[in-house]
């Protein structure tokens, strides 16, 4: 399955560069499809959501403490966007350091289960952004994309093959 | 080189059309005081635990602090900025009177043509002024 990496023109700013991927078949990013999944449930959360992301995009940069780290393998930069015990979302991302973001998708937390890996949904997004993590490392140590001098942003074919989790 | 591709999402732009202003002020507010709390941590070379510890808070209270989302009560403010000497809120009416003490050296050249006053002597001289100065500010003015 074919998945290209897109920079988000209402998040990004003069901080960070805040990116999302679309995967070929479809017209819409993962972060929007997470906002169209969540907006009718859970709007005042999804709003807060956007807002923090804009806010990093434009003011404060993707600080290390605005997120969840460890959601994927140790290194590979997946973590969640913070979120509360007793909030309902989970958004899952790559982090590479302040300047630059992947946003995937993620879902409802629910309360009856002891780990969010539990739940089929947040399971499938969680992997489906780790594989996004895996292929931009590989596509890193072989040249093929690589990071801007001010690491705003990726250069290269932002292209990748990535296993079809759908 | 691939140029890079931006997206232009009419799910975000719904969001943000919709939005109160004050509500993307508040969400600012709020992380930027995170923020420097952060760097006031950093400064000290305390590791979150640490911090926890010196509030007796748990280490998750003190992550969710920091997230940028927490609605702080004034006290746990006022503990945070005592404990850490840094000013988070500032709750006096007198301004702050701040005094700059500074002095300088600077070398003036002036030169002039061949043509100036109607002769043909040029001049070009240097000139060296020191001054020393005490300036006081007082924010805000």
């Amino acid at each position: 399955m074919r998945i290209r990496l897109v920079k988000l023109k209402q998040l990004s700013g003069e901080r960070a560069s805040i990116y999302s991927a679309i995967y070929e078949d479809d017209q819409i990013s993962l972060f929007d499809k997470f906002i169209n999944e969540n907006i009718n449930s859970f709007t005042s959360e999804l709003n807060d959501i956007v807002l923090r992301l804009k806010t990093i995009g434009s003011k404060t940069g993707a600080r290390e403490h605005y997120f969840k780290p460890h959601e994927g393998k140790p290194g590979d930069g997946v973590c969640a966007l913070y979120d509360e015990p007793r909030s309902n979302l989970r958004l899952y991302c790559i982090r590479y350091g302040t300047t630059l973001i992947i946003i995937g998708g993620g879902g409802h937390k629910p309360k009856t289960i002891k780990s969010l890996q539990d739940d089929p949904k947040l399971k499938k997004e969680n992997l489906i952004i780790r594989e996004i993590s895996k292929m931009i490392s590989e596509k890193l140590s072989q040249g093929i994309i690589s990071f801007t001098d001010d690491y705003f942003d990726f250069e290269g074919t932002l292209d990748l093959n990535t296993t079809d989790y759908e | 080189m691939n140029k890079i591709e931006t997206y232009n999402s009419e799910a975000i732009d719904s969001i943000l059309r919709n939005l109160d202003p004050k509500l993307e002020k508040q969400v600012e507010f709020r992380m930027k005081l995170a923020a420097k709390i952060d760097n006031a941590r950093k400064k000290l070379g305390w590791s979150k635990k640490l911090l926890a510890e010196k509030l007796s808070k748990r280490p998750s209270e003190v992550s969710k602090w920091l997230s940028g989302t927490h609605n702080f009560t004034s006290d746990t403010l006022f503990e945070i900025q005592y404990l850490m000497g840094v000013e988070l809120i500032n709750v006096d009416d007198k301004p702050k009177v701040q005094s700059i003490h500074f002095s300088f050296e600077f070398t003036q050249k002036e030169a002039g043509s061949a043509f100036n006053y109607g002769h043909n002597r040029p001049f070009d001289y240097t000139k060296l002024y020191s001054k020393s100065q005490k300036l006081t500010f007082q924010y805000p003015d």
